[in-house]
């Protein structure tokens, strides 16, 4: 047992060094020539690349840039080092500086040149990229150590430490219960929100097909809303979104004929169920799928936006009146998929507080409703509910519960991971293929957003944006085959590896995919924070501007209108990617071995089929690092 | 089909129909409305059997009608040109040579004893160009044949030109223009009653790097410029016009060269 | 040969929009003026009283709008030329000597003039901002 862990560890310790070892060597090609004593580099810019698209230099040279257009205005800001220069058409301009910085940089046109403008980046590569090196170092180390761990057992706390069954109960505090027991929360949210989209709407009607860095309905929509959702609300809340998400506002109002108090139960439309079979989240997958593939639309261009977000209100309430209570935001909203899945490692949750209290209650009220509140309506048993996918935290169960078994607590990250399914969720075949490819599906949906959004590539840009319409057809067919095929296929196989190395013939291996997808969830939702970050931190600041004046319309609301154009901390980025990306593959790595023991019967088949999903989820965080830093 | 599938079916049938329409909708809305653009008509030098000579009055010139070539003033770049004009021009070829006869207004005569001299100037670029209207061939080799009324003879050293005023640049986009080594463009300009009447003359073969063959079947966009001296206009502050196709027929050429 | 002009003011201001939310953008102004009373700095109020909207577009994607001006003779008049565009654009009216050789995406930039002489004034955009960008041409008329 202890040479063959020994083999294992050397094994591991050689794939972390020739990962290591190939990202720092190799022959590099450093751009440009050395003349004088300084590297000078010509550099093209235009829509929507630079060219080169990575330049090369080598740390504490002095490196010149000359900078012209091909085409339009552009402009260059170069993140860490801050420099910014103009680039007028039709002439050259200088940017020097000493490369003191090592680590990989982006630069970006810094003059709104087009629809993609906020996507027309390059890379800087100062060598030797010590960031990268140190990020692969320490994910090889966090896996290696891992292994030696979960070699000598399991371990009941979470990193040793917490309790899994820890929890603390925020609605113990008596103003916190009396505010989810109020018909007005969180209702006024809605309301608030209700207004906020009302404007994003207007905003991206009047602005056409104007900028959309410079238009308010995008901004608030693809860089405030968005990143909030993937950095704080889903991280730390789950659905914390859907609590007050203004879509189902109309439909609700219309079913229930009551905007605050409790009016029908049952509402007057159709009141159609949802077809059994797809009470799970491949109809979300297929709606998120499909919506991303308009990437090159919606995030750039005011009107794209006004058209989808339209559209999802109007399939809101055609939903609520067709269907039954929440069908649109279980089964049809695009974004509702991933913030289910990812909710079972949010820091919260919505649970009864004492089991007996609900076994002896009688008609369950939460979930059929009474004077104080409706039926949970996003279809729920509360007294039976043991994960937050389902859960869109709209504080129902509180006032209909009359005995206030309710609570929310603060609970270890995670934890949902490792739910059994209950009675509930068999009825809804949930924790399925479906969970498992929503899981995988997200891993190529994030490459495709990185490589058109932060990628310095101009002709996957073109794709993305439709330049025409044959290499369009290659992006979308691409991007299915991604996601549906060459993703789940490699994880397949993945599976296949650790049921091979468990030993265990028995085990379906259907069962062993859906259990260790559960492991890429933490992962998952740290790679889209430091996707979202990267977004966020170099466009943030347009955010000033368009919110003092959101309809372009010369308004000055709350004197910035005027606000330049800063990136915020970008030169941070590395650093901070690398951080969020190690605390995602920790709790990988920590639940990863739990799921092996669910996945597998013995203690020695479980600690041998991890082995292969602790490498695979390695690899997989270098992978990424590398996107994000290589 | 069990009611489950068809359900399926539905679902991805009504996603589809509204992803493409979707895309439909964006993707026709987002293309480019070319309505208020300009799209010249190509020039085709006529071929002929006599000499082209350099005087505006020989009968050559009569064989072929002026076109009428509307110069804009510069803007892409500062200083910019100040006037809208009327250019008028005959284009001639013969089994040797290619020659532009430029015809504009200009109220006073400025030739090389005044600090601004008039000038006009012929840009011949590959086809399809980097853009319709992209400044002197940038990033793009351009040919050009710019002639000033004054006798360049002797002015740079070493660099004798063939006649009068008449010098042929390389260019690939503002400030990059230089003399090519071989001169091949020879002109000749005469002012008389308000007006210039212009001749560019140049073989057909390019006859050194970077110069364009002009025989049968070449593909070229050719635009036109105009400097008045009297309005200070030199270097960027001119009078252009739009690129257009430069049609060199190959049925009648002997020397056949270039793509089909 | 320049035609009599004065010349006053060139300013860059902020954000525009397109044409179609003109009603709109009114009504809201209005309404936010009155339920906020924030509103601050949207632009001095200019000397003139006649101003006349620019929106600058690249061709391609609908070029000066309106493409034709009519002013007065002898009346000052405050030129707003929005770029509700993509691109950084240009102006640039030589008749009157009127440049404004910058006007970045999504800002305002005002001019302020009084003709003096009655004509067609042929106007440009003065940045390289398109294929077409020589089609990007305006006609002030002065009556």
């Amino acid at each position: 047992m202890r040479t063959s862990a020994a083999r294992r560890n050397g094994i591991g310790a050689a794939l972390v060094a020739a990962l290591v070892g190939a990202s720092c060597a190799g022959s590099t090609e450093y751009s440009g020539e050395v003349v004088g004593g300084q590297r000078v580099i010509d550099v093209a810019a235009k829509r929507f690349e630079f060219t080169p698209s990575v330049i090369t230099v080598r740390e504490g040279e002095t490196v010149v840039l000359k900078l012209i257009s091909e085409d339009v205005t552009h402009g260059f800001f170069l993140d860490a080092y801050e420099t910014q220069t103009e680039i007028p058409p039709g002439e050259a301009r200088v940017v020097s500086f000493t490369a003191s910085r090592t680590g990989r940089f982006t630069f970006r046109c810094s003059m709104t040149c087009g629809d993609f403008h906020a996507y027309m980046v390059g890379h800087l590569k100062v060598l030797p990229n010590r960031t990268l090196s140190a990020g692969l170092l320490l994910i090889g180390l966090l896996g290696f150590t891992t292994l030696g761990l979960d070699l000598r057992g399991r371990r009941d706390r979470l990193f040793g430490l917490i309790p899994l069954d820890a929890r603390f109960e925020l609605t113990a505090y008596a103003p916190i219960r009396r505010l989810f027991k109020s018909r007005w929360f969180p209702l006024v949210l809605v309301l608030g929100n209700f207004i906020v989209l009302l404007v994003i709407l207007a905003a991206g009607l009047l602005g056409g097909f104007s900028a959309g860095n410079l238009n308010f309905g995008v901004m608030a929509t693809w860089i405030l809303w968005w990143t909030l959702l993937m950095t704080v609300f889903v991280p730390f809340a789950g659905r914390l979104w859907c609590m007050m998400c203004p879509f189902p506002f109309l439909g609700d109002w219309l079913q229930r004929g009551k905007l605050v108090g409790v009016g029908r139960h049952k509402s007057r439309g159709l009141n159609r169920k949802w077809p059994r079979r797809f009470r799970n989240l491949w109809p979300v997958t297929a709606t998120f799928t499909a919506t991303t593939l308009f990437l090159g639309f919606f995030s750039v261009k005011p009107f794209a936006t006004f058209v989808l977000l339209g559209l999802m209100l109007l399939g809101a309430v055609a939903i609520a009146v067709v269907f039954e209570k929440r069908t649109f935001c279980l089964y049809l909203c695009p974004v509702s998929g991933f913030q289910g899945l990812y909710a079972n490692f949010a820091a919260t949750e919505i649970r009864l507080k004492d089991p007996e209290v609900c076994a002896r209650h009688r008609p369950k009220t939460c979930y059929t409703g009474n004077a104080c509140g409706y039926g949970c309506p996003w279809g729920e048993m509360p007294f039976d509910m043991n994960r937050n996918t389902y859960c869109g935290m709209c504080l129902e169960c509180f006032k209909s519960c009359p005995y206030d078994n309710m609570a929310l607590n603060l609970r270890p990250f995670g934890v949902d991971l490792l739910e059994e399914r209950r009675r509930s969720d068999d009825v809804n075949h949930r924790r399925g293929l479906d969970e498992a490819f929503k899981s995988l599906t997200m891993i190529g949906v994030l490459f495709a957003f990185f490589l058109t959004m932060q990628g310095p590539y101009g002709w996957i840009k073109d794709m993305v944006r439709a330049t025409n319409v044959p290499s369009y057809g290659l992006f979308a067919g691409g991007y299915l085959a991604l996601n549906f095929l060459l993703v789940p296929a490699l994880f397949v196989g993945v599976a296949a590896v650790s049921k091979l190395a468990s030993g265990n013939k028995h085990v379906p291996l259907r069962d062993v995919f859906v259990e260790f997808s559960y492991c890429l969830v933490p992962l998952g939702l740290a790679r889209w924070a430091s996707f979202s970050l990267g977004v966020f931190l170099p466009n943030g600041s347009y955010l000033p501007r368009v919110l003092s004046d959101p309809f372009a319309s010369g308004w000055n609301l709350f004197g910035t209108a005027s606000y330049a154009w800063t990136p915020v901390l970008t030169g941070a980025l590395p650093a901070l990617q690398t951080l969020i990306l190690l605390t995602g593959l920790a709790f990988s790595l920590e639940y990863g071995f739990r799921l092996s023991h669910r996945a597998f019967q013995t203690e020695r088949e479980a600690k041998r089929g991890w082995v292969p999903v602790l490498i695979f989820l390695v690899v997989l965080s270098m992978f990424f690092l590398w996107l994000f830093e290589g | 089909m069990s009611s489950a599938t068809a359900s399926a079916v539905r679902f991805g049938a009504l996603l589809l129909l509204l992803s493409v329409l979707y895309f439909a909708g964006m993707f026709l809305l987002g293309r480019p409305r070319l309505d208020s653009v300009t799209r010249p008509a190509p020039l085709s030098p006529h071929l002929v059997g006599d000499e082209l000579s350099l005087d505006a009055s020989s009968g050559v010139w009569a064989v072929v009608e002026p076109v009428t070539v509307t110069l804009f003033p510069q803007t892409a770049r500062a200083p910019y040109g100040t006037e809208r004009r009327e250019l008028r021009v005959r284009a001639l070829r013969n089994r040797h040579e290619v020659a532009f006869l430029l015809e504009f207004e200009d109220a006073t005569e400025n030739r090389g004893d005044t600090p601004h001299p008039d000038g006009c100037a012929v840009l011949l670029t590959p086809r399809p160009g980097p853009a319709s209207t992209q400044m002197m061939g940038h990033g793009r080799a351009a040919n050009i044949w710019h002639w000033t009324a004054q006798d360049l003879d002797g002015e740079v050293e070493g660099e004798p030109y063939a006649d009068a005023g008449a010098r042929e640049l390389a260019a690939s986009g503002p400030g990059t223009q230089a003399p090519f080594g071989a001169q091949n463009v020879v002109g000749r300009g005469q002012w008389q009653s308000g007006r210039w009447q212009v001749i560019l003359r140049r073989d057909l073969e390019g006859r050194q790097p970077g110069a364009w063959n002009l025989t049968g079947g070449a593909s070229l966009a050719v635009s036109f410029a105009v400097w008045d001296g009297a309005k200070g206009e030199t270097l960027s502050s001119k009078s252009i016009s739009v690129l257009r196709p430069l049609i060199l027929s190959s049925s009648s050429d002997e020397n056949v060269s270039g793509t089909p | 040969m320049m035609a009599p002009v004065r010349p006053r003011r060139s300013t860059a201001l902020r954000p525009g929009v397109p044409r179609a939310g003109r009603v709109l953008r009114v009504g809201a102004l209005a309404l936010s003026l009155a339920v906020t009373g924030l509103v601050a700095g949207c632009g001095r109020s200019t000397a003139s009283d006649v101003e006349v909207e620019l929106l600058a577009r690249a061709p391609e994607r609908g070029n000066w709008s309106p493409r034709t001006l009519e002013v007065e003779r002898g009346r000052e008049v405050t030129l707003v030329i929005r770029n509700v565009d993509v691109v950084t654009h240009g102006f640039y009216l030589p008749a009157l000597g009127l440049t404004a050789s910058e006007i970045k995406a999504g800002d305002i930039v005002r001019i302020t003039f009084t003709p003096q002489e009655a004509g067609e004034f042929p106007f440009y955009c003065a940045r390289w901002c398109s294929d077409y960008h020589m089609d990007m041409r305006g006609l002030l008329i002065v009556r």
